[in-house]
């Protein structure tokens, strides 16, 4: 609990304490265990389910998804040629892009 | 982590009844709270607290220890809780009538004695708060949950969540002196 505060601020803090806490009924841990036992006895997802929960994971995140679509049309348009005459930093900053995304891209998807 | 509790969380996610029971146990209570503080009603938790520990014990594997395995929890609940407040708004948005003052009528029905009354208060108060402030700051008044583990919940830095439950603070109070000039403090 965060309680250093003092005075009328302490006061509105103890008045949230004192709201109710959750009670799990009696037999809660009991019933979630055999809903976990019967979770992790399902059958291992098959290709398609997967694409359609990647796909689902996707839509749901399409902010994110439009936004990583966006920075890559203006990656694309920029005039390379002024910044360099090799042709390699282009190649470079989008393989440094692919990473992230790619990174990014694991670390939302594997969050529960 | 140490070992025996890596091989525990092991054993819950190969779904092996007494260790899932067990961590069910151990974070149950703070789970149902966290939803419950969230969403300011009982109706949905029960439901909302089994769908979060299904998915601990599905996404168990990826846990790699990096956090608390409390702050995960945590999280996930947060983000449940999140998401059915977020699905409840749309459909309140959706609805002619106005469901949210249903609640409060039944708060008021339900809240014979002056503790419930008083709760009912605050909820009214904290329901009217920018979600910025009032996750925060709800969270803040959950026993066990320490300014480390909001921040990761939150997702945002320590310094950022101290600052918030304090405005939330300050908000609350105006709130609570709005909707009941003098009658909420300790006093009274």
């Amino acid at each position: 609990m965060n309680t250093e505060a003092r005075g009328p601020q302490d006061r509105t803090l103890a008045r949230l304490h004192q709201l109710p806490a959750w009670q799990p009924p009696a037999d809660f841990a009991v019933r979630l265990a055999a809903a976990a036992a019967r979770q992790a006895a399902e059958a291992p997802l098959d290709p398609s389910s997967t694409f359609t929960w990647l796909l689902r994971r996707l839509v749901h995140r399409l902010p994110l998804g439009l936004s990583a679509g966006a920075v890559a049309l203006v990656l694309l348009a920029l005039p390379w040629s002024a910044f360099a005459e090799s042709t390699l930093l282009p190649w470079l900053v989008a393989a440094c892009g692919a990473l992230l995304g790619l990174v990014l891209a694991m670390r939302v998807l594997r969050a529960p | 982590m140490d070992q025996q509790e890596i091989e525990w969380l092991g054993r819950c996610a190969s779904g092996d009844g007494p260790a899932c029971a067990e961590l069910v146990t151990r974070y149950g209570r703070m789970v149902g709270t966290i939803i419950l503080r969230t969403l300011g009603r009982h109706e949905e938790v029960e439901d909302l607290a089994q769908e979060t520990f299904l998915r601990v014990f599905r996404y168990l594997p990826e846990f790699q220890g990096r956090a608390r395995l409390s702050t995960w929890i945590c999280t996930v609940a947060q983000r449940v809780a999140l998401d059915a407040l977020r699905r409840r708004q749309r459909t309140l948005a959706t609805q002619p009538e106005d469901q949210a003052g249903e609640v409060a009528a039944e708060d008021d029905v339900a809240g014979a004695a002056e503790q419930d009354q008083r709760n009912a208060l605050v909820r009214a108060a904290l329901a009217e708060l920018p979600e910025k402030f009032r996750l925060p700051l709800i969270y803040a008044s959950i026993e066990g949950l320490d300014y480390e583990t909001i921040a990761t919940m939150l997702a945002m830095p320590i310094g950022t969540v101290k600052t918030q439950v304090f405005r939330g603070k300050q908000l609350l109070r105006e709130r609570l002196e709005a909707l009941a000039p003098g009658g909420w403090t300790d006093e009274h």
